[in-house]
């Protein structure tokens, strides 16, 4: 998992304060803008570009992104190839495009898993506190304590490097992050006055769990989800650059650019482009997170 | 005491302009923040004169400007959206002509100041020793062992006991009395002229008040230092003070010498100043005092006489034109008010049993 | 002392997880271990003395046991494909991944110190904004898009420094460096990126204490202020970050080792993956995590060290913040 999300202990070891690494917004402190500037705009310009290409790829007049032969190898950009052939004269744009679908995917799905796991855990672990907080807590400082690389690339290895083991891999490691902040926001709702009304008219934990906490704790769960696919996508690529991925011939961002490195003094330009492409989806998420939370913060500081 | 003022650097003879013998002047001092919600006047023409080895007391409610007006004349705000005018004077110098660097050296040397909550206004994290060792290092030039001497006597003048140990100790070790004490050894150490004590006392016990403000008394006149004492509450001033100036929503509304004020107070803000102190040989079960309502608001402040709202005798004129700082029957003696208190207009009987307590030499409360 | 007992309880209740795990990532491979380990063309009577030989008949519980007693004995297996000691192995390929540790963080620590302490000091002037947005944009480039980066313009493009390939420090301090700079210079920069943001954060935070104004009261010029009082009480939560980072840069090592071709651990373990060398893999990762799990532990030590309210177990804690 990248480094989105640290955790500061206070320095007596009383409650974690969760120090979020890409906040304030880029802008400095003190600019409390409701509004959303330019730059959040082409980010978000940029990821939906990449997410309908990734989507209607197959539908779009790309090259086979697995055709060998059809072109000679490390062309330049040309109007029949926007961003030139790679080293088996494969089409480079309509590889990048199938790439993206692997990033996105995994970025996505992988998030949605940790957030579900760990989402409740975290639930489960603020509200009941206790014995249970105790458990779910230590497991987690259990799963923290493996480097985060390392998890991820354990599980693969043994396991077997595909789509479906990376994602999973990717997925556990981004349990911790959201259930630590889940349930340090729940610890902080479930002490609150109308959940404990609630509670003295008997109203059933399940119900009050979801009607009352979960509502409340959404918006920031989301919008550290939304700073955590970055992250996966960055694991992801770093995986797929092992070969630890899905497999060649299928294209990712990532082994387009371990294939890069290999002919990276002849034809430096099949590792740029997934190299960009990744950097700017990545810099995109980061900031639309970063704006989405700095936008939420301003709306609780008015309460 | 006096193995300090012979160490002090001879000051090289300063062209100022002549003002008789105030050490610390200001001149009109304004002090705004421009904020989002508009701009704070938290200091809005404030005149005072301190002079040497005289003690000030500078009273008003939290809002009145008196903590602002001190960092003012410490040169303490911050950088930006400060704006300030009209001048300070310290020894005839203005201090506003003055580059960053040559404030600094007069801060901590001639001008000091102790700040209300000593918890966080010492380091948590480096020793009591090193805090008031670095002054004298940085502005006396002195070497360590001779610092760290230095520092010892200082804290025996301020009454800590067992001095070397608490050199090594750090601010959360110690009580809340003694930190203040160190606070004050600190400020004390470069033998200021002046110091500017903010509310050295409310974050203590009642019963160490006492003690603070007594130390703060004595060593005032050891050294015959000029002090201005900021606070909220008048009885801290009442016995302690040469002259007592009241704020209010940033404007100073009367001042005079202390008996003066005591026993003449024209302001109606002064008198209900003084009736909320609660007195300790009041009936048991009284109530509290108090004035009502709230300062205003100081982006806004309303027209007229800023306490005209919450004055009990205020009226037409008060609310639509402000009194200005006019002299009053005694010398020294300055006011701001339409209706003063001194008019037959509802007169009450001033408080003749502080007379007597001030007369013999005590304040009201502590 | 209290404190170090908790710590250290935790200690071996993690490690001692870490270990279960380690030891049940081999039996995540598909079909029986001994068959993976032994891989496709091993003969079936192979199959078997290996599962004997590895007790993999005997209940789980037995073989963990088992394992462990060997683990602590220093026999971490030996190799299937190359027959070495895997202990050994590793034992020759760690200075080199601790050098380029070292390394990439005192670079980390050299620049970062500085442009977060003036960053906050300078707050939103033009160093403080293009520290920022630098920082920022370094956190979207992981090592090894900066490997390739570096590997380009000064390896292919400007001859400056080799590609690939590793020198001994037996060999000499300079040619030495000049094989680790490019490699420590790419896990480097992302740690720079995140040590400026939370300096600064914090740095921000504390020049907002009233002890510093006190400080200013007593005329202290302002280089003291940010260096002797200001700075003390922001490097808590930088030690904590930096501890943290640690697992980051484990990670990225193994790639960049890859790609500049060093001999250290993590070449030695993506090497023994692709060579289906489970064993060797296995020993890699128990070192590797409990290598990071020990340094943590040894980190959160640091704190009685560098916060003087912390040593004291009775008093109750003031915040600084």
């Amino acid at each position: 998992m990248g480094p989105s999300l640290v955790t500061v202990p206070e320095a007596s070891g009383a409650e974690d304060r969760s120090v979020l690494l890409l906040s304030p917004g880029l802008l400095g402190e003190g600019v409390r803008k409701r509004h959303l500037g330019v730059l959040f705009w082409v980010s978000a310009g940029w990821i939906t570009l990449i997410v309908m290409a990734a989507i209607l790829a197959n539908a779009l007049p790309l090259d086979n992104p697995t055709a060998i032969g059809n072109a000679a190898p490390g062309l330049g950009p040309s109007w029949g190839h926007l961003l030139g052939t790679d080293e088996l004269g494969r089409d480079l744009l309509s590889r990048v495009v199938f790439g993206a679908r692997i990033s996105l995917i995994v970025g996505v799905t992988s998030t949605v898993v940790g957030l579900l796991i760990g989402g409740t855990l975290g639930l489960i672990a603020g509200y009941f506190g206790g014995i249970v907080d105790t458990f779910i807590s230590g497991a987690v400082n259990v799963l923290l304590a493996f480097p985060s690389l390392i998890l991820a690339l354990a599980i693969v290895t043994f396991a077997g490097p595909s789509l479906f083991h990376v994602t999973i891999a990717i997925g556990v490691l981004s349990i911790a992050p959201l259930a630590r902040v889940v349930r340090a926001n729940t610890i902080g709702y479930a002490r609150r006055e109308f959940v404990q009304a609630a509670q003295v008219l008997g109203v059933r934990q399940r119900r009050i769990i979801f009607r009352e906490i979960v509502p409340n704790v959404l918006p920031t769960a989301l919008s550290v989800a939304l700073v955590t696919v970055p992250a996966a996508i960055l694991a992801e690529g770093a995986l797929s650059f092992l070969g630890l991925s899905i497999q060649p011939p299928t294209p990712s961002w990532g082994n387009m650019i371990s294939e890069g490195r290999d002919v990276l003094a002849k034809y430096p330009l099949i590792a740029l482009w997934p190299c960009l492409c990744m950097l700017l989806t990545v810099l995109a998420l980061n900031f639309i997170g970063d704006e989405v939370r700095a936008y939420f913060d301003v709306r609780e500081g008015g309460l | 005491m006096t193995v300090l003022r012979h160490l002090r650097p001879i000051h090289p003879s300063h062209v100022g302009e002549d003002s008789g013998a105030a050490l610390l002047e200001l001149r009109d001092v304004k002090t705004h923040f421009e904020t989002a919600r508009g701009v704070i006047r938290a200091v809005d023409g404030v005149s005072l004169t301190v002079e040497k080895g005289k003690i000030l007391g500078i009273v008003g409610e939290s809002g009145s400007g008196k903590t602002v007006l001190s960092r003012s004349i410490m040169g303490l705000l911050p950088r930006r959206g400060t704006v300030r005018s009209g001048e300070v004077l310290f020894e005839g110098r203005r201090l506003s002509d003055l580059p960053e660097s040559a404030l600094r050296s007069l801060r901590g040397l001639e001008l000091s100041m102790v700040f209300q909550d000593s918890m966080s206004s010492l380091n948590p994290v480096v020793r009591i020793g090193r805090q008031i060792t670095e002054v004298l290092e940085y502005h006396m030039g002195v070497g360590v062992a001779e610092a760290r001497h230095q520092a010892l006597e200082l804290l025996r003048a301020v009454e800590v006991p067992d001095p070397e140990q608490r050199l090594r100790e750090y601010p959360h070790q110690l009580s809340g009395g003694m930190r203040q004490r160190v606070a004050i050894a600190m400020a004390l150490s470069c033998g200021p002229k002046l110091l500017l004590a903010d509310e050295p006392t409310t974050a203590l016990d009642v019963t160490v008040q006492a003690h603070v403000l007594d130390l703060l008394q004595d060593l005032q006149e050891q050294r015959d230092m000029a002090m201005i004492l900021v606070t909220h509450d008048l009885g801290v001033v009442a016995g302690r003070t040469d002259e007592i100036a009241v704020m209010y929503a940033g404007k100073v509304v009367e001042r005079a010498p202390t008996r003066t004020l005591f026993r003449d107070m024209q302001m109606p803000y002064t008198q209900a100043l003084l009736r909320s102190v609660p007195r300790i040989d009041g009936p048991p079960h009284a109530t509290f005092v108090t004035i009502g309502g709230r300062p205003p608001d100081l982006a806004n402040p309303p027209p007229g006489c800023r306490f005209a709202p919450r004055c009990a005798y205020a009226q037409d004129r008060c609310r639509s034109e402000e009194p200005p700082l006019t002299p009053g029957p005694t010398a020294g003696h300055f006011f701001a008010c339409w209706f003063p208190l001194g008019d037959t207009v509802d007169a009450p009987n001033p408080p003749d049993r502080l007379d007597r307590e001030i007369a013999a030499g005590r304040g009201v409360v502590s | 002392m209290r404190r170090f007992t908790i710590k250290l309880i935790e200690l071996v209740v993690v490690v001692f997880f870490v270990s279960i795990f380690t030891f049940l990532l081999l039996h995540l491979l598909p079909g029986s271990p001994a068959q993976s380990i032994l891989g496709a063309s091993a003969t079936p009577h192979a199959v078997d003395v290996l599962n004997k030989a590895l007790n993999l008949d005997r209940p789980l519980p037995v073989q963990y046991v088992d394992w462990i007693g060997h683990i602590v004995r220093g026999n971490f297996g030996t190799s299937y494909v190359n027959g070495q000691p895997v202990g050994q192995a590793i034992l020759q390929h760690l200075p080199v991944t601790l050098e380029l540790m070292v390394l990439s963080q005192l670079i980390a620590f050299a620049a970062a110190i500085p442009l977060g302490i003036w960053a906050a000091y300078r707050k939103n002037t033009w160093v403080d904004r293009i520290a920022t947005g630098g920082s920022f944009a370094l956190l979207a480039l992981p090592p090894f898009i900066l490997a390739l980066i570096f590997v380009y313009v000064f390896a292919v493009r400007w001859h400056l420094f080799p590609a690939t390939g590793f020198t001994p420090l037996s060999a000499g301090l300079f040619e030495n460096l000049r094989t680790m700079i490019l490699p420590a210079l790419s896990l480097a920069l992302g740690s720079v990126a995140i040590y400026v943001r939370v300096l600064r954060s914090e740095m921000i935070t504390v020049l907002e204490e009233n002890f510093i104004t006190a400080a200013r009261a007593k005329g202290m010029p302002s280089w003291w202020i940010l260096l002797r009082h200001a700075f003390r009480p922001a490097t808590f939560a930088l030690v904590t970050v930096a501890g943290v980072n640690i697992g980051y840069l484990i990670g990225g090592s193994f790639i960049v080792e890859d790609i500049f071709a060093l001999p250290g651990v993590g070449l030695l373990t993506v090497d023994s993956i692709f060579s289906r060398d489970y064993v060797t893999v296995q020993g890699c990762i128990l070192v590797v995590a409990i290598g990071f799990v020990v340094i943590n532990f040894l980190v959160d030590l640091l704190y009685p060290v560098l916060d003087p309210r912390t040593r004291d177990a009775r008093i109750g804690r003031m915040a600084v913040h």
